[in-house]
């Protein structure tokens, strides 16, 4: 899980997926995990209007989430006996994965543990923050930049580049930018 | 409310941002078309516009002023949506 969460490794999102449809439904198929995830998600109380998955790593088109089911997700784990686990398992900003060079200021740092999401024209991060007097948030962002500008993008941070990672799909499409640029429309976010 | 007042002044941005404020929910959605707004100034973000200010606004607003590490586009359209909820 903290591979899958702090790297953002779409095998590994997809092998859990397949993983828990085995386990729980014994179909180790997208099928079974999404089946699987489904049950999850209803003992969770997360609407299901609200997302929608045929994968596990959400590259998928078809695989979507809303940024209300997102936070009802995070609300139902930090109550959840796993929470910890499932909170330790994400980046944590300035420290770690994804996150290691974003919310560097030392203010910040240490303080979101949050999962990316990249595709081309695509930004999201989601997860929990604590402000500086203590308080504890969940949050989901969902950007997509469908007319924006990459070659001019600001990240308010340093600019992180993981080679051979798999999770800023859009980074490294980025740099070749003389290739076509394919498009996302209508998608809120990857897993 | 404080956060409210911020989502405001958002609102008067270039175009099209939705805000609602229930409880300790903030849920903020629409598009942004490249222009000012005043809640960068908020969160210091140098200029940056950017749907996702809205959110980085309220966490400013709860005392996160130097929340940063959001990716934005410095110019063009960008459509999303953020929720921010107390634990």
């Amino acid at each position: 899980m903290r591979v899958t969460n702090q790297e953002s490794d779409n095998l590994y999102a997809d092998m859990i997926l397949k993983v828990l449809g085995a386990k729980s439904r014994g179909d180790g198929s997208f099928a079974g995990g999404v089946a699987a995830v489904r049950d999850v998600m209803r003992e969770l109380g997360v609407p299901a209007a609200g997302y929608a998955a045929v994968d596990g790593s959400g590259l998928a088109r078809d695989s979507k989430l809303s940024a209300a089911a997102i936070v009802a997700l995070l609300e139902a784990m930090d109550r959840h006996p796993l929470g910890p686990v499932y909170k330790d398992s994400l980046a944590i900003g300035g420290r770690d994965g994804t996150l290691r060079k974003r919310f560097r200021e030392p203010q910040v740092a240490g303080r979101v543990h949050a999962k990316t999401g990249s595709l081309d024209g695509v930004s999201a991060l989601s997860g929990y923050v604590d402000s500086v007097s203590g308080e504890p948030f969940a949050f989901a962002t969902l950007v997509n930049s469908e007319k924006g500008d990459r070659r001019r993008e600001t990240r308010t941070g340093s600019s992180a580049s993981w080679p051979g990672s798999r999770r800023d799909e859009w980074e490294s499409r980025s740099r070749r930018r003389a290739r076509p640029r394919r498009r996302h429309r209508g998608r809120p976010a990857r897993g | 409310m404080k956060l409210e007042s911020t989502v405001k002044v958002v609102a008067r941005g270039p175009a099209g941002i939705t805000a609602r404020l229930d409880g300790d929910t903030l849920s903020v959605g629409g598009t942004v078309v490249s222009g000012s707004s005043s809640a960068t100034s908020l969160v210091s973000l140098e200029g940056a516009r950017l749907f996702g200010a809205v959110a980085l606004a309220a966490f400013a607003e709860r005392g996160l002023s130097a929340a940063q590490g959001f990716r934005m586009p410095q110019n063009g359209e960008v459509a999303g949506r953020a929720v921010l909820v107390k634990l």
